[in-house]
């Protein structure tokens, strides 16, 4: 990181915890790291992309492995609970639910749909389930309704059973003895009058009962009745409540019922219904539209790479890439979500402001100020040239980054204690002999887990230093990546990773990884990466700076040469700019831009460009601009006489 | 016109070398594109007066209109990110794009409705002076990682201050940015893969007798080479993906609801012991594994209703399908069993059809709808079992297991499947599988 912020662990510091929080997050950094973050994270995601282009329909299609029309469905119904705030402590969610189980639900959807429009009806005909329903003891609950159930096993069953409740008699008397052992002592020590008004509660459910049009009368009316005997208590209470409440306009009424049909739980009860996601892909599914929007996701995903107009290409991307995200969450696994990380913080920071085309259109726009305002490059410009400048906003990124892979880490190392694989070094066994994920179709690698398996020391070594090591790391990363041990675990955790690519092929998650980890590296790696060495070759650009075409040319020039190999020469004699290495002839117009596209670095990458029909031409007017066929006189004046250089360093 | 605004002293910094974008630039660009977003907002007005035939094309331009103008918005905002009236174009743009886009595209309206909101954070932060720019920064930092902590510590048991403010507060921020995720990778163990196989049988006719003739399919997610389709093998490990969302679900015995289902399904599963054995080597317990609801609900008719319709010619063809899902766990061998030594010499394969359990989820139409609920064994592991590969009469092709799972699917008996060859494509062929 920067050189100018104080060591967050240097011994006597004396700042108070505002002044660390701030010299944390809100110092300058370099801005080279987070553009090469950028270039990383968008090669792979462009990847990624072109990858979805062989399945592009069987995955985010109409009829993909997730249809549209489940998907649409899941992000507009879907409901979420939470337990009451208040309320006691073995309170839970309390929604009506029903069986999971299709034939059981199809029974009391029925039963549900069955029951009386008008409230005062429903009541009547629910008396007796809310009776019992406000038993304290839920045995009692149950013992009453299984009495109640066993009357429908015959016709005469309920009459007999109803008289004998009432304190009737049946003949032979005996019969009247073995109804009477059947009723629930809470019933039968009761007064006659509230044994006469539970009856007629049990009559009304029975009629209403009878009247629901069931597949099968008997087995559906069993299946409401074990519902309602085995679910919990809580539950039962809501369903009851449910039932009350059910809306008396039938369109209401269906739509709740449909709603706990496909939900099994009731939306008036969730804390929210539906998902705020968005995706292009809910709103296009005709496949020519999706190839096209496609295409151009990918032409997005490779300008920000490039770095072309990265603050908005940044912030499209990530949207184009979290459409598919939220499109089909199924098919999706950790390297997707790494990849929405980097994105998401990418688009935060200015990734763009080096390594990037947009850092070639500032050092043009910076040269060009400079010219047209004092005709020569000034110390501040010539410093912008040399390097990016450090910004508040790179570090405040690369910081989200760090601290979000901290997080990550944690979670993940401290997780895996709950296993006991993890603890007797299962875990690696598992992972390195799953035949789905592993090298294991090849005999080779087959072989050699067998040869590590066959000598037991060996085995139990390696399995448990393997697991031992992935919760060191995962576990100990999070706090001795601000030590000086930095290099070391940041080492160690690249190392996991790419043998986990290696063992287990996911190798797209694991260099995601690896990229976020570049965020712990000091400002000065990577830059002095890309920074060339003292080899290159010098150039020499001569240039009447006065002369506005020139200056712009000479502002072009001074862009492309990202390792300022070239002094820029003022001359205000000179019809046309000119080019040369070191001392020799300086050339002009194609020669010219050959010259340039073999010497300067950036541009030798670039030389099949020239191939390019018309570009040659075309740069040759704009970095050599007035351009005449060269006389002897100009050219010796070029090289002869003295100028005042353009000082640059 | 030029966009660079006149720079007349020198910067007194390498940061202020390059020259801002001209604050007219800006405004125009702004400007522009507000207008871009009006326009579409005033189209939709226009559209309920005109006739149904012209409204594809109306919520075409629509849709054109809005993009351009929030990219040219979002453009302006880009040229001088610290200005303040620059971000309220973006929310006013913003607020514009939810009536300029059709109704149908609900969820970019959720978005436009969240740019706004962003802009205007914008607003606010450029307006502030730097301390109190600090202050809010650091607000919605200190915001942002509880988020994050609270959806590391939301998988089950969740602690009831994580279900309170994850749900109340944090869930559809995180949902939105796709940042809900507990990072509890292979925890608390790795765990088996999954791999599923679709049994199609397609009505194509009758026979000479009157019985309806059937054409037969294995389908298989994923298979090594076919699902490597490019060089890094992802499509493969997305399918893996696909798999794994119908591993999910409990030992179903063993949780204690709906004990009268469980009592009615174990007799059905227990009554056909004798065509299908339980498998010996397993608890009866985890041998019955009901999927968890959202599996059942959504993912298993989406994935059935696509396998038929990807692998029928048309739509006839495909309403005369009926397809039976099995996902098979692939269990992992312990090192004893693998360095074990068989009585041939050998090894026993990895990839040995008797170290998969197939589970039988189900026979579906094309439509998703689960054709038998009470079928006696849905969600119960169907065994593949070893065979003696000596005997050659009734097993001519020396294989050494018994596949009960395509003796469920073919609802033949076990010698056919014994002495069917699995090159034919009728019973499962098990060598696709390495």
């Amino acid at each position: 990181m920067s050189t100018m912020r104080p060591s967050l662990t240097a011994p006597g510091d004396e700042r108070s915890p505002w002044q660390r929080w701030k010299d944390f997050w809100f110092s300058t950094a370099d801005p080279t790291t987070l553009g090469f973050i950028r270039i990383c994270t968008g090669l792979l995601v462009l990847y990624i992309h072109l990858a979805y282009s062989l399945d592009l329909q069987a995955f985010f299609g109409k009829h993909g492995w997730y249809a549209a029309s489940f998907i649409d469905r899941e992000r507009k119904e879907s409901p979420a609970f939470v337990s009451p705030f208040w309320g006691g402590y073995d309170e839970g969610r309390m929604s009506a639910q029903l069986s999971d189980f299709p034939h059981r639900r199809e029974a009391l959807m029925t039963f549900l749909r069955g029951l009386p429009v008008n409230e005062i009806d429903r009541a009547a005909a629910m008396a007796f389930l809310n009776r019992i329903n406000t038993y304290q003891n839920p045995d009692d609950f149950r013992v009453a309704l299984v009495y109640v159930q066993r009357m429908g096993s015959r016709p005469e069953e309920l009459d007999n059973n109803l008289t004998v409740l009432t304190g009737g008699q049946l003949t032979p008397p005996e019969r009247t003895l073995a109804y009477r052992r059947a009723i629930p002592t809470f019933f039968r020590d009761l007064p006659q009058e509230e044994r006469e008004k539970i009856a007629g509660e049990i009559r009304a459910f029975w009629t209403l009962l009878g009247q629901i049009k069931w597949a099968d009368p008997d087995r559906d009316r069993n299946y409401v009745f074990n519902h309602f005997t085995e679910v919990a208590a809580e539950s039962r209470h809501a369903l009851i409540q449910y039932i009350a409440t059910l809306p008396t306009d039938a369109a209401e009424r269906e739509k709740l019922l449909n709603y706990l049909e496909y939900w099994n739980s009731d939306p008036r009860q969730a804390l929210r219904i539906g998902y705020p996601i968005f995706s292009i892909w809910f709103h296009v599914t005709d496949p020519t539209q999706m190839a096209l929007i496609h295409v151009g996701v990918l032409v997005l995903i490779l300008l920000f790479t490039l770095g072309v107009f990265t603050r908005v290409t940044s912030v499209l991307t990530w949207l184009a890439c979290i459409s598919y995200i939220h499109r089909t969450q199924h098919v999706l696994f950790g390297m997707d979500t790494m990849m929405n990380i980097l994105l998401f913080y990418l688009m935060i920071g200015n990734s763009g402001a080096a390594l990037s085309v947009d850092r070639l259109l500032a050092r043009y726009r910076a040269a060009r100020a400079s010219l047209n305002r004092s005709g020569v490059i000034d110390a501040p410009t010539r410093a912008f040239l040399a390097y990016p400048p450090p910004s508040v906003l790179t570090n405040f990124t690369l910081r989200l980054i760090q601290v979000h892979f901290c997080f990550i880490y944690t979670a993940a190392g401290l997780s895996k204690l709950k296993g006991a694989a993890w603890w007797n070094g299962m875990a690696f066994w598992d992972v390195v002999v799953n035949p789905e994920f592993t090298l294991m179709l090849y005999p080779w690698y087959e072989s050699m887990v067998r040869g590590l398996a066959s000598i037991k020391p060996l085995f139990y070594f390696t399995t448990i230093t393997a697991v031992w090591f992935t919760l060191f790391i995962e576990i100990g990363l999070p706090f001795l990546v601000w030590t000086r041990l930095r290099w070391f675990v940041v080492f160690l955790a690249t190392a996991m990773h790419a043998l986990i690519g290696v063992l287990m092929g996911l190798n797209l998650f694991e260099l995601l990884m690896i990229v976020m980890l570049l965020a712990f590296l000091p400002d000065r790696v990577i830059r002095d990466r890309f920074r060339a060495g003292p080899g290159l070759p010098r150039l020499r650009f001569t240039v009447n700076t006065r002369n506005p075409a020139q200056a712009r040319a000479a502002a072009l020039v001074l862009a492309l040469d990202a390792d300022n190999q070239i002094a820029l020469q003022h001359d205000p004699d000179v019809v046309t700019t000119t080019i040369a290495v070191g001392d020799g002839e300086p050339v002009t117009g194609p020669e010219g831009v050959a010259l340039l596209f073999q010497h300067i670095r950036l541009l030798s990458a670039l030389r099949w460009a020239l191939w390019i029909p018309g570009l040659r031409g075309l740069l040759a007017r704009r970095l050599f601009p007035d351009r005449r066929p060269p006389s002897r006189e100009s050219l010796s004046s070029a090289s002869g006489a003295p100028r005042s250089p353009v000082a640059r360093r | 016109m030029e966009r660079d605004a006149p720079a007349l002293a020198a910067p007194r910094c390498p940061a202020d070398a390059v020259p801002p974008f001209a604050l007219e630039t800006v405004r125009i660009t702004g400007f522009v594109g507000v207008g871009l977003t009006a326009l579409a907002a005033g189209l939709s007005g226009v559209a309920t007066l005109l006739p149904d035939s012209v409204q594809p094309a109306i919520n075409f331009a629509r849709l054109c209109l809005v993009f351009i103008g929030m990219i040219t918005v979002g453009a302006a905002i880009s040229m001088r990110p610290g200005v303040w009236w620059a971000w309220a174009l973006g929310a006013a743009a913003a607020l514009l794009t939810w009536p300029g886009l059709p109704e149908y595209w609900d969820s970019f309206r959720l978005l436009t409705l969240v740019l706004a909101g962003v802009a205007g954070g914008g607003v606010i932060l450029t307006s502030c002076t730097p301390f109190w720019r600090t202050v809010l920064v650091s607000a919605l930092v200190l915001f942002h990682f509880t988020g994050i902590f609270m959806a590391t510590t939301s998988p089950p048991p969740t602690p009831w201050l994580t279900e309170q403010v994850f749900r109340h507060i944090y869930n559809p921020y995180l949902q939105l940015v796709y940042l809900r995720n507990a990072y509890h990778f292979y925890s608390p163990e790795p765990g088996p893969a999954s791999l599923l196989a679709f049994f199609l049988k397609t009505e194509v006719g009758t026979t000479a007798t009157g019985e309806p003739e059937y054409k037969y399919q294995w389908v298989v997610l994923p298979t090594r080479p076919a699902d490597l389709r490019d060089p890094l093998g992802l499509g493969y490990y997305r399918r893996l993906s696909l798999t794994e969302q119908l591993a999910r679900g409990s030992p179903g015995l063993a949780v204690p609801t709906d004990q009268f289902e469980k009592t009615e399904m174990w007799y059905r599963r227990y009554n056909q012991r004798e065509v299908i054995p339980f498998h010996p080597a397993d608890n009866v317990n985890i041998q019955y594994r009901l999927p968890n609801p959202d599996v059942t609900r959504y993912l298993l008719p989406s994935y059935a209703s696509h396998v038929i319709l990807e692998h029928t010619p048309d739509k006839q063809t495909a309403a005369k399908t009926t397809v039976k899902v099995y996902r098979l766990e692939h269990r992992t061998m312990p090192p004893d069993q693998f360095t074990r030594r068989l009585a041939d010499g050998g090894y026993q394969s990895p990839y040995n059809p008797v170290t998969y359990r197939p589970f039988f989820l189900g026979e579906f139409d094309v439509h998703g709808t689960l054709l038998n609920p009470q079928e006696d064994l849905l969600y119960w592991l169907i065994p593949i079992l070893p065979a003696d590969p000596n005997d050659k009469q009734l097993n001519p092709y020396k294989k050494p297991y018994l596949d009960y799972m395509s003796v469920h699917a073919l609802e033949l008996s076990p010698n056919e499947v014994l002495a069917a060859d699995e090159k034919a494509g009728r019973v499962f062929n098990w060598s696709q599988l390495k």
